[in-house]
């Protein structure tokens, strides 16, 4: 007797101990299906200010060929060399902005698979409907033994424990689907991170310079010149000089868009290795805003 | 060096030149000098000015060229997403149906007692 209840009792012992790891396992997968939501949505973010930023870069380089044409025109003497000029410049800038379209594109492509992956990532258990199946799994079972209905596993409802089964096998699904588009598109994902990179580091490098053009032209013009030249100093002439210290802190700042792209890459690695956590989110998070103060920033300046 | 190195280099130069040609200090330069150098100096800008923007070009048209290399597969990338979701969808509906099942089980058994 005392024999046959300690069997019970350890089999009652191996089912709790069964349930947890159970149920450990549920957190576990979930744990690693949110990580590729968050990334997702942080990847969709990211792809959707691209194009802005893009559009600005295309309109500083127009902004800034007026400014050199406009400065070049001065020391022409012949419609014909201004011609030339002009022309030659509308013919780089029609090829700059079918490849800015291009590459606008890109990021839309890039956009379209982390809204994917999101939805993928984001049907977890409970949106899907899991648990009500769960519920009414345990609803059909308890018609069907009225002593299912009322068991009990460690003192809890055995319909405490089936939910998370279900979920378990729902989250098992999801996980080895999203481990399998790692493992099947990883390598081009990446590389396409790494070009959206190289792009947008290329076009912060032509950015700075034409901003630095407009810089050093606006200074030249208002506060140099008016100091080397005779006459009466404009009245605001000291705050035009203080100001044109402070542009060019802000100048740094069309670093933004690259930042984020290399954030987003080195956040996508951590991600395929398991190893990508709340920290590496964060500042993924606050590099892709940044692009924004970026935008605004450039714009408050022309 | 690489190619794109040599441009990555030689566009640093030439921004140089560019801005130093847009400065105060040339600027003077120029109005102390005789008119055939004023035009020569406005076509160096402009010469330089737009080998810039065809370096540019060609250094963005470079990575476009490699982004569009995978595109075909990026798409493809995505579709599967979407496949992989439909079977998810499928799981749900499989569980959906056991629970049917086990519900009807039930009524039978019901009838049948």
């Amino acid at each position: 007797m005392v024999h046959r209840s300690a069997l019970i009792d350890r089999n009652r012992l191996l089912v709790i101990l069964g349930f947890a790891i159970v149920l450990g396992a549920c957190a576990v997968g979930t744990a690693r299906i949110n990580q590729f939501e968050e990334f997702a949505q942080a990847g969709t973010r990211f792809a959707d200010t691209v194009p802005p930023v893009l559009d600005e870069a295309f309109r500083v380089a127009v902004a800034t060929d007026s400014l050199v044409l406009t400065q070049a025109r001065v020391g022409l003497r012949s419609s014909e060399d201004r011609l030339k000029a002009i022309e030659q410049s509308n013919r780089n800038l029609t090829e700059r902005i079918a490849i800015l379209s291009d590459l606008k594109r890109q990021a839309s492509l890039l956009g379209a698979y982390f809204v994917a992956l999101q939805a993928l990532a984001h049907t977890d258990a409970e949106s899907s409907g899991m648990t009500e199946v769960a519920s009414g799994i345990v609803g059909a079972l308890g018609k069907l033994s009225p002593r299912i209905a009322s068991a009990k596993i460690g003192g809890s409802p055995v319909s405490d424990f089936l939910a998370p089964v279900v979920s378990l096998t729902f989250t098992a699904f999801q996980s080895a689907a999203l481990n399998r588009e790692l493992r099947k598109n990883g390598t081009i994902i990446e590389r396409q991170l790494d070009l959206q990179q190289a792009a947008l580091t290329a076009i912060a490098d032509a950015m700075r310079a034409e901003l630095e053009i407009h810089a050093v032209a606006a200074d030249r013009d208002s506060i140099v010149l008016p100091f080397v030249r005779d006459g009466t100093l404009p009245s605001d002439w000291a705050q035009r000089r203080a100001d044109a210290f402070q542009r060019q802190t802000q100048l740094r700042s069309v670093d933004a868009a690259a930042k984020a792209a290399q954030s987003l890459r080195s956040s996508y690695v951590a991600l395929v290795e398991n190893r990508l956590d709340e920290t590496n989110l964060t500042a993924l998070l606050l590099d892709i805003n940044s692009i924004v103060t970026l935008l605004e920033g450039v714009r408050g300046r022309q | 060096m690489s190619a794109s190195e040599i441009r990555k280099q030689t566009l640093k130069q030439l921004r140089a030149a560019r801005t130093g040609m847009m400065s105060a200090e040339w600027m003077f330069a120029l109005e102390k000098a005789d008119p055939e150098r004023q035009v020569q100096a406005a076509k160096e800008l402009l010469r330089v000015h737009h080998a810039i923007q065809k370096l540019e070009n060609a250094e963005l048209a470079d990575i476009r060229d490699k982004l569009l290399e995978n595109e075909a597969a990026l798409a493809q990338g995505a579709d599967q997403l979407e496949s992989a979701l439909e079977n998810l969808v499928q799981v749900k509906a499989v569980l959906k149906a056991v629970a049917g099942l086990l519900v009807t089980a039930a009524r039978i058994v019901a009838l049948i007692a």
